[in-house]
């Protein structure tokens, strides 16, 4: 609280409103917001069966996908954005950039390194989501005839919808803040990977705290708004 | 029909061992027996939500033993009501029909009107009550159309007072659509009320199968017995006196008479059981080759429709249960300490194993 107040004792509100009409930070907000909604989709689609999976079935790997999946939530960000570029370095990793996607210094880069930094923990928080409806439900749909793929789509994932749409918010939320593995991965190019968290970095090292403010409440803002939102929609559900 | 052959189910702390039935078609089965006796395991199994071990389970004399659950078209009701709670009570009926080639709209809509849930259709399960969430549960598993239904303590959440009229009424839908139901009950009084065959389970094992209308033919075991209130557990000794065979009760210091089937080999030493309602009180008279004998009351407890009494026979001290009426212990007077001549017929003594 005195972090986010101290802020708002720096924010020039002047310089904050003519900062919207900067090309070069709705360039970052536009890059942010867009590439973390990707991110993030590509997320849910992956943790979604995998937290499922990893929730309802005892497989051989279990203890190694267990493991995988924390290591993004252990390492250094910035050791993960290295990662990423050495692999990109070896022959399978040219061979994606050469024939698939460019991604070291671009947008793809940013989407990559934000995929990967949030993947863990949105499997993760999935996984509990399933793990809190009981299987029985699933028993009793395959006794009154559906498959295990119908089971899936008619019982479980309506039940795990609040549970997703809540791990969807909340994957956006870290996916639009992540520095280390973006820099790392996709740079600071302004106008082409320069996100908002990236943007900060770069007008604090030439010492321009005004802008550093306007783009620090921006985030907050943003992300406090998703959170409330999602709070209030998850509970108007429920209710 | 379904059979299963020396069907063995290991769970962590608990297993299933070796267990044979033979389900008849479209008759009423109860699976009796405790909490823990692995009634619920066997319903899974029979469902195909739990892999038996070893052993084959045999639906209309194929080998289903590995058939996944929704090929076996067997609906089941579980002990938890678990009603999909995203669900309205229609659309959990509909769901069941949308998976099966199930009843026709016409045959639904009477099964609810029977069920007494048109009032209820557009209610989600969270706003119902046990018995409505019962029925909506019952509703839903006839709607898929199975010919066999698996019930696993389906009057658990009912008041006492409404689970008389729940078991006719699951009694009269299971002869008009006639229906093979499978039933686990730990109440004695509804397993033998609608019971067409009668299964008990203990510990796993079930060890003792009988159709309902011939329940007292075989001996029952001693741990069923007891369970159906036959509180009563006496031993009776093989004696030949002059080439005739008799039964010593040390217990009640005398001879009974026993009927015993002349294909079966018996022990020496018996069991017999007598049930509490059967012991009478000061007789008007004295009848020959029945059991009499004379006791103390040591305990006289008034329930609301019976009063127990607890009685310690003279000679012998052994202590037994009576349960008398109400009217029985006024026109008598009865007080704790007095002495009481007591009859039970011979028909009444009941033949039981260990």
């Amino acid at each position: 609280m005195a972090l986010f107040c101290s802020a708002l004792y720096h924010l020039d509100l002047n310089y904050f409103f003519k900062s919207f009409s900067e090309k070069r930070i709705l360039s970052a907000l536009w890059l942010s917001i867009s590439a973390a909604s990707i991110a993030t989709v590509l997320a849910l689609i992956f943790s979604i069966p995998t937290g499922y999976a990893l929730s309802r079935y005892n497989f051989f790997l279990k203890p190694v996908a267990d493991v995988l999946l924390e290591l993004p939530v252990l390492i250094s960000p910035a050791a993960l954005g290295a990662l990423l570029l050495i692999f990109l370095q070896t022959p399978p990793g040219l061979i994606i950039r050469e024939y698939l996607v460019e991604i070291v210094y671009t947008f793809g880069g940013i989407i990559l390194a934000q995929f990967i930094s949030v993947l863990g923990i949105c499997t993760r928080m999935i996984k509990s989501t399933f793990d809190e409806i009981t299987p029985r439900y699933e028993n009793i749909a395959r006794t009154l005839g559906a498959t295990p793929v119908q089971c899936f789509f008619r019982v479980s994932l309506p039940l795990a919808k609040n549970g997703i749409f809540y791990a969807g918010l909340l994957t956006w939320a870290k996916a639009i803040g992540e520095f280390g593995a973006t820099i790392t991965l996709a740079g600071s190019i302004p106008m082409k990977t320069e996100t908002l968290p990236t943007a900060i970095y770069m007008k604090l090292s030439t010492a321009d705290v005004k802008g550093v403010v306007v783009l620090i409440v921006l985030l907050l803002t943003m992300s406090l708004t998703i959170l409330i939102a999602a709070r209030f929609t998850v509970k108007k559900n429920h209710d | 029909m379904i059979e299963l052959e020396n069907i063995c189910v290991q769970l962590k702390n608990f297993c299933l061992q070796n267990i044979s039935l033979k389900i008849e078609k479209e008759k009423f089965h109860v699976l009796f027996g405790v909490s823990g006796s692995g009634k619920t395991l066997l319903l899974e199994t029979i469902a195909g939500l739990q892999s038996p071990t070893k052993g084959k389970i045999y639906l209309n004399g194929k080998d289903s033993t590995n058939l996944p659950p929704e090929q076996r078209c067997i609906s089941y009701v579980s002990q938890d009501n678990t009603l999909f709670p995203h669900l309205n009570v229609y659309d959990n009926i509909c769901f069941a029909a949308s998976m099966r080639s199930a009843l026709t709209k016409e045959k639904t809509d009477e099964l609810i009107r029977h069920l007494n849930i048109s009032d209820l259709l557009h209610r989600y399960p969270q706003g119902l009550s046990g018995g409505e969430i019962q029925r909506v549960s019952i509703a839903r598993a006839l709607v898929a159309g199975c010919s066999v239904v698996l019930l696993d303590e389906p009057t658990s959440s009912l008041h006492e007072t409404f689970q008389e009229d729940f078991c006719c009424l699951l009694k009269n839908i299971q002869s008009q659509q006639k229906l093979t139901i499978i039933m686990t009950t730990h109440d004695r009084n509804l397993a033998i009320m609608l019971a067409d065959w009668f299964h008990f389970i203990e510990s796993g094992r079930v060890t003792f199968s009988t159709k309902v209308s011939e329940f007292y033919i075989n001996p029952l075991p001693v741990s069923l017995a007891e369970l159906l209130g036959i509180s009563n557990i006496l031993t009776v000794q093989r004696r030949t006196f002059e080439e005739e065979t008799k039964f010593f009760c040390k217990q009640l210091n005398q001879c009974v008479s026993l009927k015993l089937s002349a294909d079966v080999e018996y022990e020496d030493v018996l069991p017999i059981g007598i049930n509490p309602s059967d012991i009478h009180i000061n007789p008007s008279s004295r009848e020959a080759y029945e059991v009499h004998f004379r006791a103390i009351v040591s305990d006289i407890f008034f329930t609301t429709q019976h009063v127990k009494l607890t009685l310690i026979v003279c000679q012998t001290n052994c202590i037994l249960k009576a349960e008398i009426k109400k009217t029985t212990v006024e026109n008598l007077m009865l007080k704790v300490g007095d002495e009481v001549s007591c009859l039970v017929y011979s028909r009444d003594i009941i033949l039981l194993k260990q």
